[in-house]
C-alpha cells in the first residue's frame, strides 16, 4: 500500500515542500511564542541550575 | 510544607569519570598510533593492528567509549541535581556503567579480530547491537524515572537536550543495525547499496549530531553558567535552539552522498537543511559565549572557563564549516580528501574534548570536596591542548586543499597531471605533523589525570551529597488551570516531550528514508548486473574483515577528473547486491570500483599485481602507504559459512537460485583455480583455498559487469 502511496507523488521533492512548510510554520509558532513569553518566567528558569547551591547543605559521607 | 532531605549519587558519576579517563587516553593513544601508520607502514605489525581493522577501533573509542562516558558523568551528574532528586535506581545506573564498559570491551577485542559489519561508526556485529540497545534503555528507564520523581516542576532547557539524545539515538541504532545473522559474530545489512548509504549517512551525520552535539549542548547550559557563576545568557534562545537544531540536523545526512548517485532530491534536501543548520548552532554557541558576560576577565586566570570558551569556538568552526563543506562546489574538492579528518577533529577535539575536560576538572574536586591540586598545571594542559589541535588541523587542512587540487588537475595535453602516488608522497609530511599534534593533545591529556589523580588523593570523596527541596505539589498542579503557554505545559511534562521530540526527529528520517526504501523506481536497475560468485562473495567478506572501505573508495564520481582517473562514473544500479554498501568515506588510497574493469584498464590490475601488492606494497608501488597483507597468502579461506551466506544474501533479494548454496563451495573451487592457474603463469604457486585468491577474485569483480553508459535500463 506503502508503495502505491508514495508511488503516486509527482515526484518526491513534494515531501520536501511539505516538510519544509512544516518546519517554516512550527519555527514562526516557536518564535511568536517566544516574544509572548513572561520575563519573570525566563528568569526564574534561567537561574535553575544555580539553585542547588543554595539548596546543598553539609556534604555526608555514607 | 517541609522540605524534603535527600542525597545525590555521586558514585556513579565517579565511575563514569574514570572510565572517561580511562578510555580517552586509550582511543586517544590507538588514535596517535593509526596516524603514524599514514606514514611509517611497517608498524602495521600484525592483522589485529593493521591501519583497516584499528582505524574503526580508535573512532569507536574515542566517540562511545570516551565521550560516551563523558555524557554519562554529566548527564548522571546534571540531571540529579537539575530534578532535585537522586537517579531512579542506584541499581539501574550499576547495570548501565557495566553493560556499557562490557560492549567497550567487546569492541575493542571485535574490531582488531576483523569482526566488523563496515559501517562507519556502526561497525559492531548484532549481538553487540543488542547490548547497547538493551542499555540504551536501562539508560533511558533511569533516566525517565529520575525526571519523574523529580522535585522541581519545570525541565530546564538542558534536560530536553537528553531527552532528544536518548530518543534519537535509539531510532538512529535500531532503524542502522537492521541486519541479517548469518553466524553469531556475522550478518548482513538489510538495505543495500545506495539505500544502505542513505540510512548508513542518516545515521552516521546523526551520530554526531545526537551523540557528539546535544547532550553536549545540555551539558553546556547546565556547567556553563555553573562554571561562570551566572545563568545562561538568554533562556528564549535555548527554547527556540533546541526546537529548531534537533528538527533541522536530522536531514542533514545525505551531504555526505553528494555527486554520488543518491537520487538528486535527496542530495538537494541535504544541502538545503545543512545551510539552514548555521542558525540554531550558532544561537547555540553564542548563548554559551554570552552567558561569560561581564566574566571575561575570569577566563584570563580560570583553565575550566577557557576549555569551555575554546570548546564553544570549535563548535562554532565546526558547524559553519558542515555547511560550508555541504555545498556542491566545497564538496566536490573536499569530499574524500583529509579535509574532512581536519574537520571532524576541530569538533572532536575542541569541542567534545576541551568541554569534557572542562567539566572533569570543575567536577572532580567539588565531588572530593577540595580544590583542584594545580590550576597552573591545567592552564599548562589548557595551552598544550589548543597547541595540540592546531598541530593537527592545519596539516590536515593542508594534505585535504593538496589532496583535492593534485586529483583534479590537467596538464596542458589535457591529462591527469597526477598520479594517485605522487599525491600521497606530497602530504606524508603533513602527516607527521599531524601525529605531533595528535602527541601534543594526548600529553596534555596525561598532564590533565595526573593533576586529577592528585587532587582526589588532597581531598575526601563525598559518596552520598546531601541535599534538600520541597516535594512536587502534585495537587496543586492538577489544579491549577490552564497553564499559561504551551511550552510552559510541555515542559513539565517528559513523556510528552519525548514524543513531541521523536515526532520532530522522525519527520525529516521518514522524508528521506521512506522513499528510498520503499519506492523501486529510485533506483535504476541495470540488466547486466550480476549477483557475487560464492568466491566474490567471499573475498568481499575479506575486504570488510580488513576494512579496506577505511582507505579506499568505491563511488566514481561524475567528473572528468575522476572519469579519467577511474572509469565510468558510478550508478545506483550497480550497487543493488551490496549487503552493505562499501562506497567508503576517505581516499587514502585510490577508489576501487573499477577495479575489475578490464577494458577500461583505468584501475585494472591483473592477479599478480594483486598478489605482491598484497605481500609488499611498496615492491609494487613504490612510497605507498598501505598495509602489507601477507596473512591472506598464508591463511586458508573459511567456507565454513558459506552455505548461510548465499541462503542470507538470497532472503535479502540476491537473485540466487533456490538450492544453488548446495553448489556454492563447487563453483568457488572452480573460479578459484581460474586465478590460480593465472598466478602459475607468471611462477606463483598458490593453493586455490587461500584468500588471497577470494581476494582476486573480488577485487576483479568490481567494475566489470557495468556496460558503457547508454545501456543503463530502467526497471519501468
Amino acid at each position: 500500500m506503502i508503495n502505491k502511496m508514495l508511488g503516486r507523488l509527482e515526484g518526491a521533492d513534494v515531501w520536501m515542500g511539505l516538510s519544509l512548510m512544516i518546519f517554516v510554520l512550527f519555527f514562526i509558532g516557536v518564535c511568536l511564542y517566544l516574544c509572548r513569553m513572561s520575563n519573570s518566567y525566563t528568569e526564574t528558569m534561567k537561574h535553575v541550575p544555580l539553585q542547588d547551591d543554595a539548596d546543598a547543605h553539609n556534604s555526608l559521607n555514607l | 510544607m517541609n522540605k524534603e532531605t535527600f542525597y545525590y549519587d555521586n558514585r556513579i558519576v565517579r565511575a563514569f569519570a574514570w572510565a572517561t579517563l580511562l578510555w580517552g587516553v586509550v582511543g586517544m593513544l590507538v588514535g596517535l598510533i593509526v596516524s603514524m601508520q599514514l606514514f611509517l607502514p611497517e608498524l602495521n605489525l600484525t592483522s589485529w593492528l593493521s591501519f583497516g581493522r584499528i582505524r574503526p577501533l580508535h573512532t569507536n573509542a574515542v566517540i562511545f567509549a570516551f565521550v560516551g562516558n563523558a555524557i554519562f558523568t554529566g548527564v548522571y551528574y546534571s540531571l540529579q541535581r537539575l530534578l532535585k532528586a537522586r537517579m531512579f535506581s542506584d541499581a539501574l545506573s550499576n547495570a548501565h556503567f557495566w553493560m556499557w564498559q562490557l560492549i567497550i570491551v567487546a569492541a575493542a577485542i571485535t574490531l582488531p579480530l576483523g569482526i566488523s559489519t563496515s559501517k562507519e561508526y556502526a561497525e559492531l556485529e548484532w549481538p553487540i547491537d543488542i547490548a547497547i540497545t538493551l542499555t540504551w534503555v536501562v539508560f533511558g528507564i533511569n533516566m525517565f524515572g529520575t525526571i519523574i520523581k523529580r522535585r522541581e516542576k519545570h525541565i530546564y532547557v538542558g534536560i530536553w537536550f537528553y531527552i532528544a539524545t536518548w530518543v534519537t539515538v535509539a531510532m538512529l541504532h535500531i532503524v542502522n543495525s537492521f541486519e541479517l545473522p548469518v553466524s553469531f559474530l556475522k550478518s548482513y545489512s538489510v538495505f543495500s547499496g545506495v539505500q544502505d548509504a542513505l540510512v548508513q549517512w542518516w545515521y552516521g551525520h546523526n551520530a554526531v549530531a545526537f551523540f557528539l552535539t546535544t547532550p553536549f549542548l545540555g551539558m553546556m547550559y547546565y556547567f556553563m553558567p555553573k562554571m561562570a557563576n551566572r545563568p545562561v545568557y538568554s533562556y528564549k534562545l535555548s527554547i527556540l535552539h533546541f526546537w529548531s537544531l534537533i528538527f533541522i540536523y536530522i536531514w542533514a545526512g545525505p551531504h555526505h552522498l553528494l555527486y554520488s548517485s543518491l537520487p538528486d532530491w535527496a542530495q538537494m534536501l541535504g544541502v538545503i537543511f545543512s545551510v539552514m543548520l548555521i542558525a540554531p548552532s550558532w544561537g547555540g554557541m553564542i548563548n554559551g559565549l554570552l552567558t561569560l558576560r561581564g566574566a571575561w576577565d575570569k577566563v584570563r586566570e580560570d583553565a575550566i572557563l577557557k576549555f569551555m570558551v575554546v570548546g564553544l569556538v570549535a563548535y562554532g568552526m565546526a558547524t559553519f564549516e558542515g555547511p560550508l563543506l555541504s555545498l556542491k562546489t566545497f564538496n566536490a574538492m573536499a569530499h574524500f580528501t583529509d579535509w574532512v579528518v581536519a574537520h571532524v577533529h576541530v569538533g572532536g577535539l575542541g569541542w567534545n574534548g576541551f568541554v569534557t575536560f572542562a567539566i572533569l576538572y570543575w567536577m572532580i574536586p567539588r565531588m572530593w570536596g577540595t580544590k583542584l591540586y594545580s590550576q597552573r598545571m591545567a592552564n599548562q594542559h589548557f595551552w598544550i591542548g589548543t597547541l595540540g589541535i592546531l598541530f593537527y588541523a592545519v596539516p590536515m587542512y593542508f594534505s585535504g586543499f593538496s589532496q583535492g587540487f593534485m586529483w583534479k588537475e590537467f596538464d596542458a595535453s589535457g591529462n591527469l597531471k597526477y598520479n594517485f602516488l605522487e599525491t600521497v608522497e606530497r602530504i606524508k609530511f603533513l602527516y607527521m605533523l599531524r601525529s605531533f599534534g595528535g602527541l601534543l593533545y594526548l600529553s596534555g591529556v596525561f598532564l590533565m589525570v595526573y593533576n586529577l589523580v592528585k587532587t582526589v588523593k588532597q581531598g575526601s570523596f563525598i559518596a552520598n551529597e546531601q541535599a534538600e527541596a520541597y516535594a512536587l505539589d502534585k495537587a496543586h498542579d492538577a489544579h491549577a488551570g490552564k497553564p499559561a503557554y504551551w511550552h510552559k505545559w510541555i515542559e513539565t511534562r517528559p513523556m510528552t516531550m519525548l514524543l513531541f521530540s521523536l515526532i520532530m526527529v522522525s519527520i525529516g528520517g521518514m522524508v528521506q528514508l521512506v522513499p528510498m526504501i520503499f519506492v523501486k523506481e529510485q533506483v535504476k536497475t541495470i540488466s547486466s548486473i550480476k549477483p557475487y560468485s560464492p568466491l566474490e562473495l567471499e573475498g568481499r567478506d575479506l575486504y570488510i574483515r580488513e576494512g579496506c572501505n577505511n582507505c579506499h573508495s568505491q563511488l566514481v564520481r561524475p567528473f572528468r577528473s575522476e572519469t579519467e582517473r577511474y572509469g565510468e562514473y558510478s550508478k545506483s544500479g550497480e550497487y543493488v547486491y551490496d549487503h552493505p554498501f562499501l562506497w567508503g568515506s576517505k581516499r587514502t588510497g585510490p577508489d576501487l570500483v573499477r577495479g575489475g574493469d578490464k577494458a577500461a584498464n583505468k584501475v585494472y590490475k591483473n592477479a599478480t599485481w594483486h598478489y605482491m601488492h598484497m605481500l609488499n606494497p611498496r615492491e609494487t608501488s613504490p612510497g605507498s602507504i598501505m598495509p602489507a597483507y601477507p596473512w591472506l597468502i598464508d591463511n586458508s579461506l573459511d567456507m565454513s559459512l558459506l552455505e548461510g551466506k548465499i541462503k542470507a544474501m538470497r532472503t535479502l533479494g540476491v537473485p540466487y537460485e533456490k538450492g544453488y548454496e548446495k553448489d556454492a563451495k563447487a563453483d568457488l573451487m572452480k573460479q578459484a583455480e581460474g586465478i590460480v592457474a593465472e598466478l602459475k603463469k607468471d611462477g606463483y604457486k598458490v593453493e586455490p583455498d587461500k584468500e588471497i585468491v577470494a581476494m582476486i577474485a573480488y577485487l576483479h569483480k568490481l567494475g566489470r559487469d557495468l556496460k558503457p553508459a547508454g545501456e543503463v535500463a530502467d526497471n519501468k
